[in-house]
């Protein structure tokens, strides 16, 4: 886990930056959502990596306890980045219906 | 323990519920939209004076105590911003009568408004670095929306740019508290304070340092990262323009010297030389941005993120004189550049565009619209009877004291482009003569704001000395974070 928890992240940042740096305006969306969940999994890593007990009081005494603020911090973040992906997805689909393209490149060119 | 510093922010989200309610009933989204935007005026008001005479004052969210509830913590910087934002909302709220048409756009625009200024006081406020995230969340879901509401393909656009940078910008600020988090163990920002101060050389407290800088220069439009800012406040409409040239560019700075005068107080000198390059290369590329620039609000734009470089600058002396004149220059800037955009958003009104070319011969038009446009014209340029003489003034002299040479001869000589662009313009829109005279000259509604900034500005000016005295005793506590940590943990 130790070392599997930092590749995952690492494997994340790469995937989503490579998916922004594509011309498609949805793997710009879909980059930028890994890029969250990269940013997620690097909170969740605060609170404990390896095996730890479940936060509970009275369970079992002595044994290191998992930190469950990270995880309630994770919550909030995901629901944030919820929200503004749905809004990105939106424009996306706005933009599409507009200019007819998906293409960073064509819809740069139209402003005037 | 009173409730006083709670309503900042209870009050625009409760308003801004009300308003999605009346939704369809403009008499009582009116008077809502009054009692509301007065009320936070006269708290923030309040709340300043409670802070001058009796400190900084502290709110438990929910009563847990400091470092294991979210605290809410009003210092002097907090009320500063406090008031400033209140004073370019209300008057934003006032040009939006005039600036948007009544068929529903009101209906939309007005109640999402108040969310984003919710945001923006709670920013100013919080005292715990994730809270601060999610404030910083509202306010940017806020601009999302408010940026593309009229549905220009422009403004579209520009809200991908803005849409992508910000969904960035947050996945950055989660692995930065999630880092300092692994290593202090506590989001309390007092907290972090005191924790993080033994082990000030430690690597990851210097990575997450930077990644800070990353975060909120993004937002403050840093030279590198200010890439969207030309597109979006330029797009925007003109009550928004305002609102994020005026008030929330600066959040992103008031999160830096948040950041810098309080956890990473050691790490200052680090950073100094950092901070001022690209302050200086901020300032610089700003304005040359801004020289080349034919259509006003783009210019105005560009004038922005070479402001912002003074700002950075002042922050990046890291004295309390330097500081304190950032903090007047926040104030000066806020109010001028508020009053230029809507000066700006009133030539849209009136031909459609912004186009400097298109326009011209204001000064037969409008007297008034000249007179006011020229104010604020001579406060950027920093010309003495206005506040932006003093804003200038005390950037540069707090250089000359840190004996920062170079980043003052920069100072110097991008205000003399500064002065140059503006009076180029102000005289293209308003002393060249136009053949094609509009319809109608610019509605009263929309120059009673513009006149109001214009007027504050001269009155910044004239009576700059008390609010000197207030940013220097602001930037004074900043630089005693002991204060701060007292009254957060010491009320436990």
């Amino acid at each position: 886990m130790k070392l599997l928890l930092p590749l995952a992240i690492g494997v994340l940042f790469g995937a989503g930056t490579y998916l922004m740096l594509q011309k498609n305006i949805l793997k710009l969306v879909l980059g930028l959502s890994l890029i969250g969940h990269g940013a997620n999994v690097i909170l969740i890593s605060s609170g404990w990596i390896g095996s730890g007990q479940v936060p509970i009081l009275g369970k079992e005494e002595g044994a290191p306890f998992v930190d469950p603020l990270p995880q309630a911090l994770i919550l909030t973040a995901i629901v944030i980045g919820f929200a503004a992906l749905a809004f990105l997805l939106v424009l996306s689909l706005r933009v599409y219906r507009d200019l007819k393209t998906a293409n960073i490149e064509e819809i740069r060119g139209q402003r005037g | 323990m009173t409730h006083l510093l709670v309503l900042p922010v209870l009050i625009p989200l409760t308003a801004a519920i009300l308003l999605l309610l009346f939704r369809f009933v403009p008499m009582a989204r009116h008077v809502v939209i009054v009692v509301a935007a007065v009320s936070v005026f006269v708290v923030d008001l309040i709340l300043l004076s409670t802070i001058q005479s009796e400190g900084i004052q502290t709110y438990r969210l929910g009563g847990w105590p400091a470092p294991f509830g979210i605290i809410l913590v009003g210092d002097l910087l907090s009320g500063i911003m406090l008031v400033l934002a209140s004073i370019i909302s209300v008057c934003a709220l006032f040009y939006s009568f005039g600036y948007l048409k009544e068929d529903g756009q009101r209906g939309v625009f007005h109640p999402i408004f108040f969310f984003l200024w919710s945001g923006t006081n709670g920013t100013f406020l919080t005292g715990d670095i994730f809270n601060l995230f999610v404030m910083f969340e509202i306010m940017l879901i806020s601009i999302y929306s408010l940026l593309t509401l009229l549905g220009d393909k422009k403004q579209v656009e520009a809200g991908l740019k803005l849409i992508s940078m910000g969904l960035l910008s947050s996945a950055l600020f989660l692995a930065a508290v999630g880092g300092i988090y692994a290593f202090a163990g506590t989001l309390n920002m007092a907290d972090l304070a005191v924790k993080i101060k033994p082990h000030a050389g430690h690597p990851l407290i210097a990575a997450v340092a930077m990644m800070f800088i990353g975060v909120f220069g993004l937002k403050a439009a840093m030279m590198p990262l200010h890439f969207w800012l030309p597109d979006v406040h330029s797009s925007a409409p003109t009550p928004i323009s305002a609102m994020l040239s005026g008030i929330l560019i600066k959040v992103g700075v008031y999160a830096i010297i948040r950041v810098f005068c309080l956890i990473f107080v050691d790490l200052q000198e680090t950073f100094q030389v950092f901070i001022l390059t690209l302050a200086c290369v901020t300032m610089f590329m700003g304005a040359m941005g801004a020289v080349a620039q034919t259509d006003l609000k783009r210019l105005l734009a560009y004038s922005s993120v070479s402001q912002i470089g003074y700002i950075l600058m002042g922050v990046g002396f890291f004295s309390v004189a330097g500081m304190g004149a950032a903090l007047f220059y926040i104030i000066s800037h806020g109010i001028i550049k508020a009053a230029l955009f809507m000066a700006a958003g009133i030539l849209k009104k009136m031909k459609g565009t912004t186009e400097m070319s298109a326009h011209g011969n204001m000064i037969k038009i409008s007297p008034m619209y000249t007179l006011f446009f020229l104010i604020a014209v001579a406060g950027l340029g920093g010309i003495p009877p206005s506040s932006g003489f003093f804003m200038k003034f005390q950037v540069i002299k707090a250089g000359l004291d840190g004996a920062f040479y170079a980043p003052v001869a920069v100072a110097l000589v991008v205000s003399l482009f500064t002065l140059f662009y503006l009076v180029q313009s102000w005289q293209k829109v308003c002393l060249l003569e136009q053949k094609e005279a509009p319809e109608s000259g610019p509605s009263i509604k929309l120059l009673i704001p513009v006149g109001v900034l214009a007027l504050l500005c001269l009155v910044l000016g004239i009576a700059a000395d008390p609010i000197i005295q207030l940013t220097t005793a602001a930037s004074q506590q900043l630089f005693t974070p002991e204060l701060y940590i007292q009254a957060v943990l010491g009320a436990m």
